[in-house]
């Protein structure tokens, strides 16, 4: 049983159409990274999993149950960290987490032990109002996890975090999974989907348009690099002779160094087409691609394709 | 179980907020003042039962006035307000059903307004006996629930506002609008009615029809179900009409009860949050 099924998911407000047709299974056990730029439709697609809005078409089940139907026994197996929200000004800490133990039949978790899990047992008796967002953020993180839940649903976690507070929310997101809950988490930064997803879904105006493990989605772009040669002049004729070898996709000029996007393979055949071009290479690096890459990749591939259709 | 977490939740917060010790205070003052004001002037020369009654006549007219806009004014941000801010998705991201969500709302908020009632009006209690020398205390507590009840119903007017629509300014529109109906314009506007309904006049024997109209809001529910503990108040009304005794005081004050807060649920039920 996916601990997420999405079929045909569709959601139109008014004329907008914010999901169209989407698609997706999230195993149990496993970390699944929602990845898109903002307005991709990827809080639309939570808040269809937690019954926040009803879709116009297509079907959702979490963990089993009819994301609708039964929304909330799907809660009850569900610890939620929603974006864009606010927490009760005038409650402390400690009210917060009292109030998801209450809210969920079989929790009967320690409130403290829960805020010293995400690091703001010292402010457990502060009113959360005063809290900083970062705070306020590891608070909803604790209310998530009480209880256990089978499945963690997190929207953009990292929000409000410094590096530090980004790293022990991963962590914790690791704990989670090897206690056997599966996380599905949404995000527009790269790297933090890059750190500890196990697959990834990459949402495009409303439309999946890649699913698939990191490895594998890597190996789709068929193993692209970015190289960066410095040179000692860059001339017109340089850049066409790049331009003109076969597997590089884009070259760009930053003062004495290029910029090029090619197959790993062809590195080689780069660095002689700038020598014979008359320059000399003083220098170069290369990067595997990054998930930016990966990124932009598979949106104008999916652009590419509607051009066609 | 999901209902009262809400609720214990809701009253925190408006506890927290010191709304619910501002009212106190608000109550003590209130129902302390008008009794002891009220004690100093021996209206009854001497018959302390009559004094009694009068008093809680006098309490029942200002609280009349007070409670609604008290009501309003702790209801009408409850869901709105919350959909607003975000917070929403904290609450109904925990197994709560919406409806867990509008009647734990209700009962958190009424609790706001209803332990100021109760303690300001003990507080008048015991003055009475102090400087009157009696009160019928039974009938006295039996007033103290209906005026709950009574904040009870305009809650539910608030509520049922807050939860049919998405702004708190909405919100604040609408329960504004009822206050000014059935607070201000009512008796003109079923007068009005009469008026046109009679061809244009006003007829010497008002129709019973006339009076029911006239005590359908919540306020004149609550004004005629006093009169169930108040003997010989000015609500009492020589009819025969079933639906002019005061026990349908009672009925009307179950429908501002159950009915706002009932259709803003079923709005609310099936909205994109």
């Amino acid at each position: 049983m996916p601990a997420i099924e999405l079929q045909g998911v569709t959601k139109r407000f008014g004329d907008v159409t914010a999901l169209s047709d989407v698609d997706l299974e999230v195993e149990e056990g496993e970390i699944y990274g929602f990845l898109g730029p903002n307005g991709a439709g990827k809080s639309t697609t939570i808040d269809v999993l937690l019954d926040f809005v009803r879709p116009t078409a297509g079907t959702a089940r979490v963990l089993g149950y009819d994301a609708q139907a039964e929304s909330v026994e799907v809660r009850n197996r569900v610890g939620v960290l929603p974006d864009a929200f606010d927490v009760y000004d005038r409650l402390t800490g400690r009210q917060h987490v009292q109030f998801a133990i209450d809210s969920k039949p079989h929790a009967d978790d320690d409130p403290i032990e829960v805020l010293e899990r995400v690091g703001i047992a010292d402010a457990a008796d502060r009113k959360a109002g005063g809290y900083s967002k970062g705070m306020g953020q590891r608070l909803v993180l604790g209310m998530a996890l009480v209880g256990q839940p089978d499945l963690l649903i997190l929207d953009e976690p990292s929000t409000g975090l410094d590096p530090n507070g980004a790293r022990e929310m991963r962590e914790i997101i690791r704990e989670e999974r090897d206690r056997g809950a599966t996380v599905f988490f949404s995000s527009h930064i790269l790297e933090q989907v890059e750190a500890v997803c196990d697959r990834v879904g990459i949402l495009r105006q409303g439309e999946v348009v890649a699913e698939d493990s990191i490895a594998a989605l890597r190996e789709a772009v068929g193993g692209q690099a970015t190289l960066t040669v410095t040179v000692d002049t860059v001339t017109e004729g340089v850049g066409a002779a790049v331009r003109e070898t076969e597997g590089v996709s884009e070259v760009s000029v930053r003062g004495e160094q290029l910029v090029v996007s090619c197959e790993d393979s062809v590195k080689r055949d780069v660095l002689d087409a700038i020598e014979d071009a008359g320059a000399t290479v003083q220098d170069f690096a290369t990067e595997r691609a990054s998930l930016e890459e990966l990124f932009a990749y598979y949106t104008e591939e999916a652009d590419v394709q509607e051009a066609e259709a | 179980m999901s209902t009262l977490a809400i609720a214990k939740k809701d009253f925190q917060d408006g506890a927290r907020s010191k709304t619910l010790w501002g009212l106190t205070v608000l109550f003590v003052l209130f129902a302390g003042g008008i009794t002891y004001a009220y004690s100093s002037f021996d209206l009854f020369a001497g018959n302390e039962e009559a004094s009694a009654l009068g008093l809680i006549g006098i309490i029942q007219s200002a609280g009349a006035v007070l409670v609604p806009i008290i009501a309003l004014l702790v209801g009408y941000k409850s869901i709105a307000g919350e959909r607003e801010s975000g917070s929403i998705k904290l609450l109904l991201g925990l197994p709560h059903e919406r409806r867990d969500m509008v009647f734990g709302k209700l009962i958190g908020r009424t609790l706001v307004v209803a332990v100021p009632i109760v303690v300001g009006y003990l507080v008048a209690a015991v003055l009475a006996i102090v400087l009157i020398g009696t009160l019928p205390f039974v009938d006295f507590l039996l007033f103290v629930g209906l005026t709950v009840l009574f904040g009870l119903a305009y809650m539910s007017v608030a509520v049922g506002f807050s939860s049919a629509t998405s702004s708190t300014s909405r919100a604040a529109a609408l329960a504004l609008a009822v206050w000014v109906i059935f607070q201000i314009a009512w008796s003109l506007v079923t007068t009005v009615i009469l008026y046109f309904a009679n061809g244009q006049s006003l007829p010497a024997r008002f129709p019973d029809w006339y009076y029911l109209l006239n005590r359908l809001g919540p306020d004149g529910g609550y004004g005629v179900a006093t009169g169930l503990l108040l003997p010989d108040t000015n609500t009492a009304l020589d009819r025969s009409a079933w639906f002019l005794q005061e026990w349908f005081g009672l009925v009307i004050l179950a429908f501002w009860i159950l009915v706002p807060v009932g259709l803003g649920y079923l709005r609310f039920r099936t909205v994109d949050l």
